[in-house]
């Protein structure tokens, strides 16, 4: 027999993806290509119950949930398993598998991303003619679309945060090794963090994972991503959703400046003097101001021992968020944690407990101050609201208060105000949500599912109210 | 437009000993639509990354043109990556969702107008420039996209694995639009498959690359008709060749318990490397049903059969030794499609009955030989 030795090449390939395909157009089949297969991350038996052998466009309505989705060239809907929501799409499979394996990877270096669920593949209709594979991630709860976001009259800085989440997040991808291939702001969902925004990937169906990216990489994940950034603000000013006072291009300009200056202090090498140590802890603070921990640091002399040339080794952010959990037991992002720190740090100081340990005082803010707190969220709101960051709207709409009427204002007073008063704001309402998701159909490019997505969701669950907290006070 | 050139161009991945890419030379004519076709990991993306700017050049140069591109930025070389997940905005228009990166890079609004209206013209978009993707079927958004990737006029189209995204309906319609684009268009392209059906379809010339060293470039007729080595032979043409090593005695192969006559040529360049065995290969379409008494065919146990209507296909194993070896140990011998089993193609009223054994002619001129030790074509 001639035959082709396997190569270790073959593990890098990035048409590995379309091996499956290579088969089918020879005609050979795999075995299982007409059987339905379910590759899953989760052992909850409602997944198995769901109507594979229909299109997705064609899903009965009290299986979806309405919640706004982004723009996609395929068919995505949002669907209740159990519990859960799950976010399906339905691509061939060779892109579903690699999209899959991706995010796995993706997920286990802790990056800000979707959670892969599983693949559905074999999957054939009632007459036996074969449908397309279908990629499930869980829905990332209290994260928004941009589209979403922009439905409710941002300010030029709303834009600008946005952005700043987007570069932040290229930035982690790209120090991983990930390039990306397709960023854009359809690409991301955006949760709020506190003041700030974080982005989480969704949809990596064009990226690869690398030893190390070369320049030329990252500078054409950074280039597309400008034109797409440009083109969905353009979309959205077309449409009338963006204020007057934002230039779409200076916003695209801002993602590279913000992309290159984090590169910069991130991975750039810095010299000095033998007698300027002190710039190594400069250094350090300034990329924990940024977000990020040094794991590492290579301190080598260079000119004849003339100079000290330094350059981190940087991990992901998260010194609050690890203190927070540490203390609390509460997972939230970043600046959400910073912020419950410091509303910890002025619980211990007003209560003179700077003796005390650390993990007692934050027991007795727990019950004192941050439970009560979330206690007051409207059921309704619930499932939309994340607590953290209701905590945080709170806090800040009680600095509001106070500045108002010059004293102090307690924490349940200015919880039942906040949620008579701003909370309905945040609410996506109906004709919104409805026009989000139309748009989102609108660019799918599948036959059959182009003329009937805009209907699919008509008759399903509105439970969730399709929102976010995107408070924009 | 412009020509595009490979100059000894070698990609070693950090880490790795084994280039990916090695040592490279490949020249694509300013228009041509050149396929690079080969299997998984054989470096032919990493080929059309090094022309984007996305990959480094460890060794040798690349040209758009008469300029050296080697260290270029990728957005500095007037290169359009195509059809990467393009995505429609529903509040423009087709004619603006086609135009805004012209926008972007500031041409006047007539000038866009114009190109767009060009390509709207070449994807059959006219009548649909106003409105907005709401409006249009999956097919004509489809188009859209493409629409947007051709405004730009870049000097080259680079195409990784266009379609595999794409649903199955869209990717044989998608495939017979870009090839019709390619040529209204006149672009020097780039296009990256692991499917050789595709390659063979689409390209003016197919480059088949196999670990990061190309094999072969040509025509697409060429490459089917003449394979240079028994790897393009194996991977190019759908069902593939039939190939197995058998002995030499006497000029003739000893192919089972028969003997084929082959040309004197091609016995004649076999070396004592070769260990007195030759490759031996034929297309399924190349064989005829012969007698049994014909001393120069092979006999083949029919395992199965297929009635295309157009075609009928045989597939069988080689008798060996008045046995017919199981299918397991068959699939030592000979490569072909279903199962490894020799294939064999006939005009479907002369398809035997399974379980016949019969015999196989094979022309000389249709006869593919290669040196088992290198791999190399021995006949002309």
């Amino acid at each position: 027999m001639v035959s082709v030795s396997p190569d270790p090449r073959i593990a890098q390939a990035t048409s590995i993806k379309a091996e499956v395909d290579a088969e089918s157009n020879d005609q050979k089949k795999r075995p299982d290509d007409k059987q339905l297969h379910i590759t899953a991350a989760t052992t909850d038996p409602h997944l198995f119950t769901l109507p594979w052998d229909k299109p997705l466009s064609q899903w009965p309505g009290h299986l979806l949930v309405n919640l706004p989705r982004g723009i996609s060239r395929h068919i995505v809907r949002f669907v209740q398993v159990g519990h859960e929501i799950d976010a399906m799409k339905e691509i061939p499979r060779a892109a579903a598998e690699h999209e899959y394996e991706i995010l796995r990877q993706l997920q286990k270096l802790d990056i800000p991303c979707v959670a892969p669920i599983g693949v559905v593949t074999g999957r054939t209709d009632q007459y036996g003619s074969p449908l397309e594979a279908i990629l499930i991630t869980r829905h990332l709860q209290y994260s928004l679309p941009y589209r979403a976001l922009f439905a409710r009259n941002v300010q030029l800085e709303t834009a600008q945060k946005l952005i700043d989440a987007l570069a932040i997040l290229l930035v982690r991808l790209h120090l991983i090794g990930f390039y990306w291939g397709d960023v854009s702001l359809s690409n991301v969902l955006f949760r709020r963090d506190a003041d700030a925004f974080g982005a989480f990937l969704v949809d990596a169906e064009t990226g690869s994972i690398y030893p190390k990216l070369t320049d030329g990489q990252r500078n054409y994940d950074v280039d597309l991503a400008r034109t797409n950034i440009i083109g969905e603000l353009m979309d959205l000013s077309s449409g009338n959703l963006l204020p007057s006072n934002v230039d779409e291009v200076e916003i695209g300009n801002r993602l590279v400046e913000r992309y290159n200056m984090l590169w910069k202090t991130l991975t750039g090498v810095e010299r000095f003097k033998p007698n300027e140590m002190w710039r190594i802890e400069k250094r350090v603070s300034e990329l924990n101001k940024l977000g990020f921990d040094v794991s590492e640091m290579n301190v080598n002399t260079v000119d004849g021992g003339h100079q000290i040339a330094i350059r981190p080794m940087v991990v992901d952010a998260g010194y609050s968020r690890r203190k927070l959990l540490r203390l609390t037991g509460l997972d939230v992002q970043e600046n959400q944690a910073r912020r419950l720190l410091n509303d910890l740090e002025q619980f211990r100081a007003s209560t003179w407990r700077d003796a005390d340990d650390e993990e007692v005082v934050a027991t007795d803010w727990m019950r004192e101050v941050y439970e009560p707190t979330i206690r007051m969220i409207p059921p309704e709101y619930q499932s939309t609201v994340e607590p953290a960051q209701f905590f945080h709207d709170v806090l800040t709409h009680r600095w509001f208060m106070a500045e108002h009427v010059s004293h102090d204002v307690p924490m349940p007073v200015a919880t039942a105000d906040y949620v008579k008063n701003e909370l309905p704001k945040t609410k996506l309402d109906t004709k919104a949500l409805e026009d989000i998701n139309a748009e989102a159909d609108a660019g799918v490019m599948d036959d059959e599912s182009a003329d009937s997505g805009n209907s699919s969701t008509s008759d399903s669950k509105d439970a969730h109210q399709a929102d976010g907290e995107g408070n924009e006070s | 437009m412009a020509s595009v050139k490979y100059d000894h161009c070698t990609r070693i991945y950090p880490g790795n000993t084994e280039p990916s890419v090695s040592d490279l030379n490949l020249s694509i004519k300013d228009g041509e639509f050149m396929v690079l076709v080969g299997p998984s990991g054989c470096g032919k993306s990493t080929t059309l990354r090094m022309l984007a700017g996305l990959e480094e050049v460890n060794k040798g140069r690349v040209f758009i043109g008469d300029k050296d591109v080697t260290t270029v930025q990728p957005k500095d070389r007037d290169i359009a990556m195509v059809f990467q997940n393009y995505a429609l905005y529903p509040h423009m228009t087709v004619a603006e969702n086609m135009g805004f990166a012209l926008k972007i890079a500031g041409e006047d609004k007539a000038t866009i107008r114009k190109k767009v209206e060009r390509a709207a013209e070449i994807l059959d978009l006219t009548p649909f420039l106003d409105r907005k993707p709401r409006a249009l079927s999956g097919g004509q958004r489809q188009r859209v996209a493409m629409g947007r990737a051709i405004v730009r006029q870049p000097k080259v189209f680079l195409m990784d694995e266009p379609l595999s995204n794409l649903d199955a309906k869209l990717r044989v319609q998608t495939r017979t639009q870009i090839a019709t684009l390619q040529r209204q268009l006149g672009v020097t392209t780039l296009y990256v498959t692991h499917d050789q059906t595709e390659a063979l379809t689409m390209g003016d010339r197919i480059a088949v690359i196999n670990l990061g060293v190309l094999q072969q470039v040509g025509a697409p007729t060429h490459l089917y008709e003449h394979p240079d080595n028994v790897f393009v032979a194996g991977f190019i043409g759908s069902p593939s060749m039939n190939l197995g090593t058998y002995p030499v005695e006497n000029g003739k192969a000893k192919i089972g318990t028969d003997s084929v006559t082959l040309p004197a040529d091609a016995v004649a360049k076999l070396k004592d490397a070769d260990k007195g065995r030759i490759i031996f290969g034929f297309r399924p379409e190349h064989a005829t049903l012969a007698s049994a008494s014909d001393p120069d065919a092979f006999s083949l146990y029919v395992r199965n059969t297929e009635d295309l209507g157009s075609d009928g296909y045989i597939y069988g194993d080689i008798v060996d030794n008045d046995a017919v070896k199981d299918s397991g140990t068959a699939t030592a011998a000979t490569m072909s499609d279903q199962n490894k089993m020799t294939t064999i193609r006939v005009n479907p009223s002369e398809l035997p009955n399974v379980g016949d054994t019969v015999k196989i002619h094979i022309e000389q001129e249709h006869m593919h030989l290669f040196s088992p030790a290198t791999g190399l074509r021995l006949n002309d």
